[in-house]
C-alpha cells in the first residue's frame, strides 16, 4: 500500500489462499481460509517493522 | 484465518445467513502512533477523492459517452457560432429562445473542459440520456444469522504513541473505541428468532432483552 505522498506504507502478505464458492438455486456457500497473514510496516522510522504476525506457538510434549 | 458462510439466496426480504463463522489464530498487532495517523489521513484523502469522483452513466460504454460528448461539443459550438454570428450581425435573435442559448453556453463550458482535461465532471446539459436516476435506495435488507460463530480470537495488540506528533481526534476515537469493546455488552442469543418480524416487534424483543431501550441508538457504538 502506497500513500498520496507517494510512500510505502504497508506490506501485506498472505500465504495458503483457499477460496470455496458453491452456489445452488437455494444457498450460497462462500468459504476463505488464509494459512498466514503477515503486515509489514514501511515506515523508514518503525519501531515495528512487522505489525501484523501469527502467533505460532509450539507445544512441547 | 477462516471465514465460511451460508446464505439463502431465496430470500428476498432478508439477507438470511444459514451460518456465519469466523476464526483467527492468534495475532500479535504491533502499531505505532505515526503508523496510525499516516494510514488514517491515507483513508480520507481516498475518501474524499471518491466523493468528488463524477457520477459516471454506468449503463454505457465509455466509448459512447465519449461520442455523445463530441456531438454535444460540436452541437454546442455550432451554436455558439450562429449565435456570435447573430449578435455581430445585429440581426434578430429569434433563432435561439434565452433557454438555448443558456444550453449553448454550457455546453460550451463542458466542451471547454473536455479540452483541458478528460476526466472532468460532466454537465448534463444536452447529454439527458445519460443523467443518472436520481431515486437512490437508501434502505438496505435486515440481516438474519441461523448461527453467528465467532470462535474465540487472541490479539495481542502494542500500541505506541509518538507524543507531540499528532494528536488527531479520530486516532482518540479509534482507542477509545478499542479501549471499551472489552466491556461491550453484546447478548445475542435472546434475539428474536424470525426474521420475519417488523421493526416494532423486534424493537420490542431487543429492549426485554437488554432493559434499555436508548442504547439501540447510543453513538457510542459497541459499549454503552
Amino acid at each position: 500500500m502506497i500513500d498520496d505522498t507517494p510512500q510505502e506504507l504497508l506490506y501485506l502478505s498472505l500465504e495458503g489462499i483457499n477460496i470455496d464458492l458453491v452456489i445452488s438455486d437455494k444457498n450460497q456457500y462462500f468459504e476463505v481460509t488464509i494459512a498466514k497473514a503477515q503486515a509489514d510496516n514501511m515506515l523508514y522510522s518503525t519501531i515495528y517493522p512487522i505489525m501484523v504476525y501469527p502467533n505460532i506457538k509450539v507445544r512441547k510434549e | 484465518m477462516h471465514l465460511s458462510v451460508v446464505k439463502r439466496v431465496d430470500m428476498e426480504e432478508v439477507d438470511f445467513f444459514q451460518y456465519f463463522g469466523f476464526g483467527v489464530q492468534e495475532l500479535d498487532i504491533q502499531v505505532e502512533g505515526e503508523f496510525l495517523a499516516r494510514f488514517l489521513e491515507f483513508v480520507n484523502v481516498i475518501n474524499n477523492s471518491s466523493v468528488m469522483q463524477p457520477k459516471e452513466p454506468l449503463q454505457l460504454e465509455d466509448a459512447e459517452v465519449r461520442k455523445q460528448q463530441l456531438v454535444a461539443k460540436e452541437k454546442a459550438q455550432h451554436e455558439l457560432a450562429t449565435t456570435d454570428k447573430d449578435k455581430d450581425k445585429g440581426k434578430d435573435k429569434e433563432k435561439g429562445t434565452p433557454k438555448d442559448i443558456r444550453v449553448s453556453v454550457r455546453e460550451r463550458r463542458t466542451s471547454q473542459a473536455i479540452d483541458k482535461q478528460d476526466e472532468i465532471p460532466i454537465e448534463w446539459v444536452g447529454l439527458e440520456l445519460f443523467r443518472p436516476s436520481a431515486k437512490i435506495s437508501a434502505e438496505s435488507k435486515p440481516l438474519y444469522f441461523g448461527v453467528f460463530h465467532l470462535n474465540p480470537i487472541s490479539i495481542l495488540l502494542t500500541f505506541t504513541p509518538i507524543s507531540g506528533v499528532r494528536s488527531d481526534i479520530t486516532i482518540s476515537r479509534v482507542l477509545n473505541f478499542t479501549g471499551a469493546i472489552e466491556n461491550a455488552p453484546i447478548k445475542l442469543k435472546y434475539l428474536p428468532p424470525s426474521p420475519f418480524r417488523s421493526k416494532p416487534q423486534f424493537l420490542n424483543v431487543y429492549k426485554q432483552h437488554v432493559g434499555i431501550g436508548e442504547c439501540i441508538h447510543a453513538e457510542s457504538g459497541l459499549h454503552r
